[in-house]
């Protein structure tokens, strides 16, 4: 049972302070298990601060996630491996990772974010960072990957060599 | 599953975020490019490592939803339906055709194969020509 009106104060890894609705802290499976572990009752407010490992920064991009999905349907639904598709990133998600996702961030923020919803099991956060992720991936050159991924490449002539003629056994 | 599926193993690596990441993590990633695996595995030491380790993890490569054999539409006939998954529009029963449009799951499956010591033992069959091609480590 969630007591939508029930706050949560959260505390960064840098020392910050946040307090969240239990509405929003319902889709964090970390934040939900910490509170249950304090086995509190209807009347136990307000409760302990639950420690995070995600940086004030990085948490207030999360809770605007969170705020914009507190309504969404709880578990979140797993999806078959057929299911599994990048493409169907819901409009307001996109604006939302366009926002702080530019060339001079470097995707620094969205690696952030990732880890964040990782960390604190937000499995839509988590699913639709990773998708966009895999969307940058998506159809591009491997130099273009390494470019991306800010990779050099590490490989002698010899090792691209016997790698090109293990992918041409395959496209063969 | 394997012990390297565990959450708590990340790769070494100083540089990359994407290398940071937990295994499970990447390899949810690579779930959503499949096709993209022979680009990837060229991309680095460590991406190599981690798409090889992919394609040998992953347990099931599907590539039809359904197939669909109808032995009733006349005596001397049999009807096979297809049923291909949503994204995999352009996608050819055809293994010849298949590799032509190297699409999606298909260079998983293909990347797997090579990477199994089992290969040795698979033959696949063209059905233009209907000849059975051995598919070694060697070819």
């Amino acid at each position: 049972r969630i007591y939508p009106l029930m706050r949560v104060t959260l505390t960064t890894s840098d020392g910050a302070s946040v307090t969240v609705s239990r509405q929003l802290t319902k889709h964090s499976g970390f934040i939900e298990k910490a509170i249950t572990d304090m086995a509190v009752d209807d009347n136990a407010v307000p409760l302990s601060a639950v420690a995070v490992d995600v940086d004030d920064a990085t948490l207030k991009l999360v809770i605007e996630w969170l705020t914009e999905h507190r309504d969404d349907a709880l578990p979140y639904p797993e999806k078959t491996d057929e299911e599994r598709r990048a493409d169907d990133i819901p409009a307001w998600d996109q604006a939302f990772v366009q926002k702080w996702d530019t060339k001079e961030d470097q995707q620094q923020t969205l690696y952030a974010v990732i880890t964040a919803a990782d960390k604190l099991d937000i499995k839509g956060l988590l699913d639709m960072t990773c998708k966009t992720l895999a969307n940058k991936i998506n159809g591009k050159t491997v130099e273009e990957m390494r470019e991306i991924l800010q990779l050099e490449c590490d490989f002698t002539e010899e090792e691209l060599a016997e790698i090109r003629k293990e992918n041409a056994w395959c496209e063969n | 599953m394997e012990d390297a599926t565990k959450s708590e193993e990340i790769i070494d690596s100083r540089n990359c975020p994407f290398e940071l990441l937990p295994r499970e993590l990447v390899w949810s990633i690579f779930d959503f490019v499949p096709e993209t695996v022979f680009s990837l595995r060229s991309v680095s030491h460590t991406f190599q490592s981690l798409v090889d380790s992919y394609a040998r993890m992953r347990v099931r490569i599907p590539l039809v939803d359904k197939i669909i054999v109808n032995t009733a539409t006349a005596p001397d006939e049999i009807s096979i339906t297809i049923g291909m998954p949503e994204k995999e529009t352009n996608f050819m029963f055809f293994v010849d055709q298949v590799e032509e449009e190297s699409l999606s799951k298909t260079n998983l499956l293909a990347l797997r194969l090579r990477l199994n010591p089992a290969t040795a033992h698979v033959t696949k069959q063209i059905p233009f020509d209907g000849a059975l091609h051995n598919i070694s480590q060697d070819g």
